[in-house]
């Protein structure tokens, strides 16, 4: 298949289950907004070494958020179900309790399954903490210096989906960063997913295992590493330079096709010579996203 | 089975009548001949069938509606735990006593102890939400163990007394003696209220409950609140501090 000159591979992305809760910060206005969604969705972008894997969804209007100011949906993924607590109580605890100005609150209400997390907080009140019940919803209320922090006792929990991805192959470093680039603008505001990594892209994407360590799980990608072209068995094609992946996690398999299918029309620039996706040969993550079937229809 | 329950005066009621039956969970499940024969504590007469007092239309719904003046009718909706009770002009004194959840909506006034406690009862409302558009009489709140009471219009003396926890939102002024040996209650006050002694003034800030407080009243009811009281500064009070201090008195700082 080919799209604008771009060959696609035919060959699949292959991702794993995981758990989600969507996290709704607001704050007074957008720098303080920023400040706090910045450092909740610091170093989490993959859960390899990072526990989690996080990044705003999107950015919401004082109208869309429960208190009246300017918010910003945030999904947390884990691989555990027990894990998400832990993850969402160290980083709302650090990252938003902290931070002057803010709220928190649980963005999967309907989800059937429930994590403490505001629950869980309280206790940083020492005692001057107090619930507050909104309808059948209970907030917790902790005193801080500033003021005080409200923060929601309860937040949804899903099942999803890690792991979406597709590599961007290119004649050139700039040529393959301007199509990844413009991949990310038109998933960036797309609803239900995130790509994790910075600015949404992985320079450095991985295998697994390693030639020389027993203890490391996942080590450089050397069959997509151009320099490694002339020593290591190669999937490059003659003429790319440069490769770069984008990882999308998303709520469901159809947002992540349709993530997929936005960034890899997008990326279809000059300079780029192919379109390929990561993949352990089907064995390790059940979600396989099939580049081919995702593009049938698209010229 | 019908949307709701409407219950319309025949004529206006003479004496007091006691509505503790009248609540919506517990009429949906009579039929319309035992609605009829439905039988109401009457001061002067013995007892009354609510056939004979009203007109009745409707059955099997968890709406009641009551049109028309009930303010001679005490404790409907008390006990109730879901369903919906709505008045279109005023209601009587005990509105809603140790109800455990649903919603009282009040169009006109409502009269003394909404959400209260039923005579000899250690708390009131556990649960719930009582909206009252108009003036409520003494004791608003008093003894509340959970739930929602918003009252739009003046509310009378005695608001919020010894409550145990729960949100009274006063829209307008209050009378005096306001959440005295209140525990850890939360009392937003929109208009003038006498912040009692036993109260200490701690601070004026944002408090971030209140957004989502008043949202809620706007938003599912209707209540005439501006984006300036929800957003607005508030001087907090903790009290009474001659129970344990825990409950409050959010005193909201008009421009």
């Amino acid at each position: 298949m080919e799209i604008r000159g771009v060959f696609i591979e035919d060959t699949f992305a292959e991702a794993f289950s995981m758990r989600v809760a969507r996290v709704i910060v607001t704050a007074r206005n957008e720098r303080w907004l920023r400040a706090a969604t910045d450092k909740f969705t610091g170093f989490a972008t993959s859960v390899i070494a990072c526990k989690c894997e996080a990044a705003v969804e999107g950015w919401l209007a004082p109208a869309e958020t429960p208190d009246g100011r300017p918010g910003a949906k945030i999904l947390l993924f884990t691989m555990a179900s027990a894990d998400l607590p832990k993850r969402l109580v160290e980083r709302v605890g650090q990252t938003v309790l902290t931070c002057p100005t803010t709220a928190c609150f649980d963005g999967l209400p309907d989800a059937p399954d429930k994590v403490k997390v505001g629950g869980s907080l309280r206790f940083f009140g020492d005692g001057f903490q107090s619930s507050k019940m909104v309808g059948p919803e209970r907030f917790w209320r902790i005193p801080v210096m500033e003021g005080e922090f409200l923060v929601q006792e309860k937040f949804g929990m899903l099942r999803a989906i890690a792991g979406g991805n597709f590599l961007i192959g290119a004649e050139s470093a700039d040529a393959a960063l301007a199509a990844a680039e413009a991949a990310i603008d038109v998933m960036d505001p797309l609803p239900g997913v995130i790509m994790p990594f910075p600015g949404g892209v992985v320079r450095s994407g991985s295998k697994v295992g390693s030639r020389k360590s027993k203890t490391m799980i996942a080590s450089t990608n050397d069959a997509y590493c151009p320099t490694l072209r002339a020593v290591t068995p190669t999937s490059l094609p003659d003429g790319v330079n440069s490769v770069l992946e984008i990882v999308i996690n998303g709520l469901d398999a159809p947002l992540i096709e349709n993530a997929m299918r936005a960034g890899i029309l997008a990326a279809c620039l000059p300079g780029v010579r192919f379109i390929t996706a990561g993949n352990y040969g089907g064995k390790l993550g059940p979600h396989h996203f099939q580049l081919h079937q995702i593009l049938a229809g698209v010229s | 089975m019908s949307d709701a329950i409407t219950l319309t005066p025949k004529s206006p009621f003479k004496g007091l009548i006691s509505g503790e039956a009248l609540a919506p969970d517990r009429l949906a499940a009579l039929s319309g001949s035992q609605l009829s024969a439905l039988l109401l504590p009457v001061e002067g007469q013995g007892t009354v069938a609510l056939a004979d007092l009203c007109r009745i239309e409707g059955d099997g719904a968890t709406t009641l509606r009551c049109d028309g003046d009930w303010s001679a009718v005490s404790g409907l909706g008390s006990g109730m735990a879901s369903g919906r009770l709505e008045f279109t002009g005023n209601s009587g004194s005990d509105l809603g006593v140790g109800m455990q959840g649903g919603v009282i909506v009040v169009r006109g006034d409502a009269g003394a102890n909404i959400g209260g406690a039923p005579a000899g009862a250690s708390k009131g409302m556990t649960g719930g939400e009582i909206i009252v558009f108009g003036r409520a009489g003494a004791n608003a709140g008093c003894r509340m163990r959970r739930g929602m009471i918003y009252v739009a219009g003046a509310a009378g003396t005695g608001a919020g007394q010894s409550m145990i926890a729960g949100t009274l939102v006063l829209g307008a002024a209050a009378g005096n003696n306001l959440g005295l040996w209140n525990k850890r209650g939360s009392i937003v006050a929109l208009g003038q209220v006498a912040i009692p002694v036993t109260y200490g003034y701690a601070c004026s800030y944002h408090p971030p409950a209140v957004p989502l407080l008043l949202g809620r009243l706007a938003r599912l009811y209707g209540a005439p609140l501006t984006p300036a009281q929800a957003g607005g500064q508030y001087r907090r009070y903790s009290g009474d501090l001659a129970e344990s201090g825990k409950g409050e008195i959010l005193a909201w700082m008009a421009a």
